[in-house]
């Protein structure tokens, strides 16, 4: 039997499952219309402002950071599931076949050390949050 | 020890998987396509339904017991033995709560986002091997599927996050897409380690080849899974995981300190429910990963037939860590749980990539 279709099969139950619940809330809940009721959440204050709010620049770093390191375990998978098979065959030796994760590797963490020496992986801080920066470290 | 980590080379195709079985035992098999397709959903129902009990056992029972037991109080215990039957009253309360939608929220995405968090969580536990012939489809790929499955629930949260159109829910949803990204590359580059080990990606051949005897030990034979092998990679996935589920202590996107519930805090009713139960999927797909891949899968002493029970012990035994940490550790702040992330495990996946490479190299 093909695995897939068993994947597939599960997909379709684990989407009958969530809906049959919204079913069944569908017909259990009560509906008591409020106008009130509905508005933004802001711990029982009238909300201010817009909701869509500038945030730490930080979540973009990361973002892009990520974006370089899951591409290449991408990579690495390949190399890991063969490694062994490599390693076992007497053909090529060890150094061919470490070498050149070694120097993919260190070429990323080159990368990751750059983006450290940058302040990429450190909690960005306002110039007022800096100054007055209590923290126990 | 050397001998003890060669592994089945082969892709192994002799599992017996679950839809087979049922197509076997209910004659379905005999109807060509269209048997095999029931016969697959039927299994898929099995699946999607031991899972769907388990998180019934877990989030309205087990977790007040436990953080009850570990705080010295007494948790749920009116209604029948040992108060199980609160997971019925608690299902039938949960679902009858008035669903109320906030005015700005953005419709399609905000209704969604729940269902692709439990979604996503259940569709992991298809690769799976439970044991006791319990093991729905065994790809090639089973352990980079179950990662990318995995990571799917991000973008679920992030809609969760955005399309509630509160301030509480977007920084929550950010703080949960920073941490789900930060520890998935620990995560997957130590899961990695065991492919080196295992040669192969697909869940029945790294089951197979911790059933190898590490060093016998008296009379017991110490089987080679991999936490003993290597514990080192063993306790960075056990951090690694706790960060991608989200829990203690990496429970900043939900911090009821600082950002009320994060991303659920608009969801009411039924999206509610489906949220809370993608949580608990994913913790027990967490501990399936860590049991398949570290702790020999469905392994343990007694008949092959036991394999579920031991399975069953070994996710709710991470569940149980969990839990305990959850009494036990303080909550670690963004920043940190940034650091810790970036500087701290995803140096520490690496060294133990290229130092599980370099000894199985010389060693073999």
């Amino acid at each position: 039997m093909n695995d897939w279709i068993a994947i597939g099969a599960l997909a379709l139950v684990g989407l009958l499952i969530p809906f049959g619940m919204m079913a069944v809330s569908y017909l259990l809940r009560p509906t008591v219309p409020e106008t009130s009721k509905r508005a933004t959440y802001e711990s029982g204050e009238i909300p201010t402002g817009g909701t869509r709010v500038r945030f730490n620049i930080q979540y973009y770093m990361v973002a892009l950071l990520f974006l370089v390191f899951d591409i290449e375990t991408v990579f690495l998978f390949p190399w890991a599931v063969v490694y062994l098979d490599a390693v076992e065959s007497d053909a090529i030796s060890l150094l061919e076949i470490l070498g050149p994760m070694l120097l993919f590797v260190g070429i990323l963490l080159v990368g990751l050390a750059w983006a450290w020496r940058n302040g990429a992986v450190q909690w960005a801080q306002t110039p007022r949050q800096a100054a007055t920066d209590t923290d126990r470290q | 020890m050397v001998e003890a980590i060669t592994p089945i080379a082969l892709q192994n195709d002799e599992t017996i998987l679950l839809p087979e079985r049922i197509g076997d035992l209910t004659g379905l098999d005999q109807f060509g396509v269209g048997g095999e397709l029931l016969a697959a959903f039927l299994a898929a129902f099995i699946v999607g339904n031991l899972m769907l009990a388990m998180t019934g056992v877990a989030g309205p029972w087990a977790k007040r017991k436990i953080t009850a037991a570990f705080t010295d109080r007494i948790a749920v215990n009116r209604l029948g033995p040992a108060g199980l039957f609160i997971i019925v009253a608690d299902s039938v309360r949960l679902l009858s709560k008035e669903l109320v939608i906030p005015e700005q929220a953005d419709r399609p995405a905000y209704d969604l986002a729940p269902i692709v968090v439990a979604a996503s969580a259940l569709l992991g536990f298809a690769v799976i091997p439970m044991g006791s012939g319990i093991h729905l489809a065994d790809p090639e790929v089973g352990l980079a599927y179950v990662f990318a499955i995995a990571g799917i629930a991000s973008i679920g949260l992030m809609m969760a996050g955005y399309a509630s159109s509160n301030k509480y829910s977007l920084l929550g949803g950010l703080r949960a897409v920073a941490q789900n990204i930060a520890y998935e590359i620990p995560l997957v580059v130590t899961g990695l380690s065991v492919v080196i080990f295992a040669g192969s990606l697909q869940m029945s051949t790294i089951v197979e080849a911790q059933a190898a005897t590490l060093v016998p030990l008296g009379p017991i034979d110490i089987p080679a899974w991999y936490a003993l092998v290597n514990p080192f990679a063993f306790v960075l996935f056990l951090v690694a995981n706790f960060a991608e589920v989200g829990r203690n202590p990496f429970d900043m996107p939900e911090a009821p300190t600082e950002i009320v519930a994060g991303y659920q805090t608009e969801y009411s009713s039924v999206y509610f429910v489906l949220i809370y139960l993608g949580e608990f999927l994913h913790i027990f797909l967490g501990g399936a990963i860590i049991a398949t891949i570290f702790l020999g899968g469905p392994a343990g002493p007694g008949p092959a037939e036991l394999g579920i029970v031991w399975f069953l012990i070994k996710i709710w035994a991470v569940f149980l860590l969990t839990q305990w940490l959850r009494s036990a550790v303080p909550r670690v702040r963004i920043d940190q749980m940034i650091e810790i992330g970036w500087k701290g495990l995803l140096v520490l996946s690496f060294a133990n990539l290229l130092l599980t490479a370099a000894i199985v190299g010389l060693i073999t």
